[in-house]
């Protein structure tokens, strides 16, 4: 405990019951852990203790080659990305031999830990399934036996590579290809664990599916691959929740996402992240909208050192929808590199963008988006707005939208504000008797109402509590 | 890396002053950019500046037309006239990218306003124009900027003294010749002073090597009045690069007007610097682009001081394979109070096969602010066609009325005199096209 109080101690900006309530952990206690630094040998490794097929093995080699040759990206905050040491970092651990069958499987260590962050009440709530990823590998896993009985597959990756190979060869990496960009392609070498739903025609599956993910090892890079895909005429609710223990020491995460909604399909994935601030987190997340589909992304970057994550929406059939939600919280030593992408590759398309994003405390928050419309996708529909709040001055807001129109009679809309919490609004809060902080914080959480309101309730409280945290002693 | 070489042997044996008895500080000054400009790579395109442009565009076709531009003949009239007409307080000609001219009413001159070709305003006056030369727009400025400072040979210098208004406008004709032609113009205008520049690209490049790359660098000085206005009307053949970069001090103000009908490539890179309180600057541009014309425009709003204002309003109208690029970029720095930044890009698409790009920065350090920025891009709204064509208005007349109401908002914004220039250099440009 003393040590771990320590190692806080040097993160910046992180409010005591944020180390409290997310900052445990536990000593390390894994059944093994490979070697730091990445190769071709660390990648056999991964491949041959998952029993993985061929195909997946040279897949992995083949991407690893990708990494090597790509260079880094140029944009972006170039200084910090240039400052991870690749080889400084486990791209495998494993923390038990076999994932849990049921819950007294668990390992007490890891129960305790999920404890702290009431997933087994949230489960036992309403939740349809979890699966909760420890470190790289899913320890715990349950199912409603209704959902499985109507054939929706929701297994963590690994399991579902084994289970449904002919499903998962068919799809796997057909929406973000490892030569995408560096990060898919190191993800696509040593991907480990993550979720894979498949979602039969015609069934709407009524009640969220939800995943935690934690990281919990010093310098170890998390690497999930998550593939969901909404066969037609179908609809699915996905939700991704991060914390992760404070530590000293940068550490990477690097997610691949592919969602596939096919012909009238319907997928909504909902992400919180809060991870510690010391944790890069380059992320891609895209999502491929066929005839008639919609794909919607509710994206919330709270924690971090570095985020870049551009979740992205391909409208490929004619009438397809994509609409991207996301907020961005940027505090001290922050940079939340976050924004959408648009891809109208169809007629008669539709997108909508809405972001928001608060910088305090010397915090950055950066806006970047792509909207492009090709030739042919004629009478599509963009619509991009983008809102800032700027705490205080010692904060920097960036928006860098790009709009590439090819086709004509489309009509684009863009539009970005950028401001400071009005005195005249917290003026007229603290002569109703609010303290100044409180009308502060009830200004933001106004602010990002448009955003919490499309959450689970739940999320909706856990936000609001986290923007609270976040904001404490912000005002003086 | 053997063609660089021979390159640089040829350059020290080419680099030749621009005039004979070129003053050493000037061909100091120019040598250097030559060195920036050789040691420099061309400009990544990863950089959203350069997007949508090909930088390899804007090379000279080959180094030995770089180096054997005319000299500078600082006073080209050859005896000719060249008169003030009445509507104008003085009157700037390039021809064939060698000869300057220029000529100033006796009130003007009187004042103790300096209007010359730059060369000799540098010559004449090494501690004062040349203090301004390439502070705004040097070497390090990018690859292209470093061959402007290393070889123009055309161009004007305009010093507006102190409490001096020029009621009527400084018109300045730029005719690129054949050549790759190198122009340079440099404004600096005192304190409470007032005045308007017409900057008018117009002619044929007749040349296989039709780029023309000119940089502009404007100092306006505490409140201070200055209105640019940038129009570009070169042939369907040329291609130009122009970079421009102004500064306005403490209450100065700076209304920069843009407008676009020609060149087949047209890069524009014009910015702001709001260097003191209060600052004031407006940037309009009304752009039109048919028959595959490519115009790459960026703005820059830079605030360093608090209390500045800046807007932007662009006007883009593309039809027959036209594209647009248009990005912009406002930041305001630490350390300043109560900016307000407004950034505005409207795209029209007249038909099928055009396209528009639009990247509006904002890059924001300080938390008093006020700043928004919008794009929108479409079509001709459908339902505003048929209201007209049902009140019996011809459609010829109908898209007339509707681009021209387009374009009307930005147009009644800048200066009233103004006004007719852009309004009118929109309607022949439809109207010769409908």
């Amino acid at each position: 405990m003393e040590e771990t109080k320590n190692k806080n101690t040097q993160v910046l900006d992180i409010g005591e019951n944020y180390a409290e309530k997310y900052g445990f952990r536990d000593p390390e206690e894994y059944f093994h852990k490979g070697a730091k630094g990445i190769s071709h040998e660390v990648v056999e490794m991964i491949s041959r203790m998952k029993k993985e097929p061929d195909w997946m093995r040279d897949f992995r080699h083949k991407a690893l080659d990708i990494f090597y040759a790509k260079p880094m990206p140029k944009w972006g905050n170039t200084e910090l990305l240039n400052s991870i040491n690749f080889a400084d970092i486990y791209y495998y651990i494993k923390p038990i031999e076999a994932q849990g069958k049921s819950w007294d499987d668990v390992p007490e260590y890891i129960k305790k830990t999920f404890d702290r962050l009431g997933i087994p009440e949230a489960e036992r709530k309403f939740l349809a399934g979890v699966t909760a990823q420890y470190e790289s590998e899913v320890v715990y896993h349950s199912f409603k036996e209704d959902l499985e009985k109507q054939g929706v597959i929701f297994l963590d990756m690994d399991s579902g590579l084994r289970e449904h190979e002919d499903i998962v060869k068919k799809y796997f990496a057909t929406v973000i290809p490892p030569n995408d960009n560096k990060f898919a392609a190191l993800n696509s070498a040593v991907w480990s664990g993550g979720s894979f739903i498949y979602v039969p025609p015609g069934l709407d599956v009524k009640i969220p599916l939800q995943a935690y993910f934690r990281i919990n090892a010093e310098n170890m890079g998390q690497f999930e691959r998550t593939l969901i895909i909404a066969d037609k005429g179908s609809r699915v609710h996905y939700i991704e929740g991060c914390t992760a223990p404070v530590y000293s020491t940068n550490s990477l995460h690097s997610a691949v996402v592919e969602l596939l909604a096919l012909e009238g399909a319907y997928i909504r994935y909902t992400t919180i992240q809060n991870w510690a601030h010391n944790i890069f987190n380059l992320v891609t997340k895209r999502a491929v909208a066929h005839k008639n589909a919609t794909v919607e992304w509710v994206d919330g970057n709270i924690g971090s050192r570095l985020t870049m994550k551009f979740p992205a929406v391909y409208l490929v059939g004619e009438g397809a929808k994509g609409e991207i939600l996301s907020i961005a919280f940027a505090g001290n030593g922050q940079h939340q590199d976050a924004g959408a992408k648009a891809i109208h590759a169809a007629p008669n398309t539709s997108s909508r963008i809405t972001s928001k994003s608060i910088s305090k405390g010397g915090g950055r928050a950066s806006y970047r988006g792509l909207v492009k419309v090709y030739p042919h996708a004629t009478k599509s529909k963009v619509s991009v707005e983008c809102d800032a709040l700027l705490i205080d001055g010692a904060s920097r807001s960036d928006t860098y939208p790009t709009m590439e129109i090819d086709a004509d009679e489309v009509r684009i809309e863009h539009e970005a504000r950028v401001s400071k919490v009005a005195e005249e609004q917290i003026f007229y809060l603290t002569s109703r008797g609010l303290t100044e902080d409180e009308a502060r914080l009830l200004i933001i959480n106004g602010f990002i109402e448009p955003f919490t309101k499309e959450l689970p309730m739940e999320y909706a409280v856990e936000l609001n509590r986290l923007i609270e945290l976040e904001m404490e002693g912000s005002v003086g | 890396m053997t063609t660089q070489t021979t390159i640089l042997e040829k350059v020290k044996i080419g680099f030749r002053p621009l005039q004979p008895g070129e003053p050493d500080w000037i061909y100091r000054i120019r040598r250097e950019a030559w060195d920036r400009y050789l040691e420099q790579p061309l400009p990544e395109r990863v950089q959203n500046i350069w997007r949508y442009t090909a930088p390899e565009s804007f090379l000279a076709k080959n180094i030995d037309a770089l180096m054997n531009l005319y000299p500078v003949v600082p006073d080209g009239s050859n005896g000719k006239p060249y008169p003030v007409t009445p509507e104008y307080a003085a009157i700037g000609y390039n021809l064939d990218n060698r000869m300057t001219v220029t000529k100033m009413t006796p009130e003007i001159s009187a004042k103790g306003v300096v209007f010359k070709d730059i060369y000799s305003a540098l010559r004449e006056n090494e501690g004062f124009a040349g203090r301004f030369l390439g502070k705004l727009v040097g070497a390090s400025f990018g690859k292209f900027e470093a061959l402007n400072l290393a070889l123009w040979n055309t161009g004007f210098f305009l010093y507006i003294p102190d409490n001096t208004v020029i009621e009527k406008p400084i018109l300045m004709n730029r005719h690129p010749g054949g050549q790759f032609t190198m122009g340079r113009l440099l404004v600096v205008v005192g304190r409470n002073s007032e005045a308007t520049i017409i900057d008018d690209y117009a002619g044929e490049c007749r040349l296989e090597d039709p780029a023309a790359n000119s940089v502009v660098e404007i100092f306006v000085g505490d409140s201070s009045r200055v209105r640019y206005v940038n129009l570009q009307r070169l042939s369907s053949r040329c291609s130009s690069y122009i970079t421009q970069r102004a500064q306005v001090e403490q209450n100065g103000s700076l209304y920069s007007i843009f407008g676009a009908m020609g060149s087949a490539l047209s890069k524009v890179n014009a910015g702001t610097i709001l260097n003191g309180k209060g600052a004031d600057s407006r940037m309009y541009g009304v752009l039109f682009g048919d028959n595959g014309q490519h115009f790459d425009y960026h703005t820059m709003h830079h605030h360093k001081a608090s209390e500045s204002y800046s807007n932007i309003d662009f006007k883009v109208i593309l039809k027959d394979k036209a594209n647009s690029a248009y990005t912009g970029l406002i930041r305001i720095e630490k350390e300043t109070a109560n900016c307000e930044a407004y950034q505005e890009n409207r795209n029209l698409l007249l038909n099928k096969g055009t396209r528009a790009e639009s990247i509006p920065e904002l890059e924001i350090l300080a938390d008093q602010v006020r700043c928004t920025h919008g794009a929108t891009m479409g079509p001709i709204d459908p339902e505003m066609l048929f209201y007209l064509e049902s009140r019996g208005v011809a459609r010829v007349e109908a898209v007339k009325m509707i681009v021209g109401g387009f374009v009307e908002p930005t147009i009644s914004q800048i200066p009233s005199d103004l006004q007719p220039v852009l309004r009118n250099l929109v309607l022949d440009k439809l109207g010769s096209e409908l």
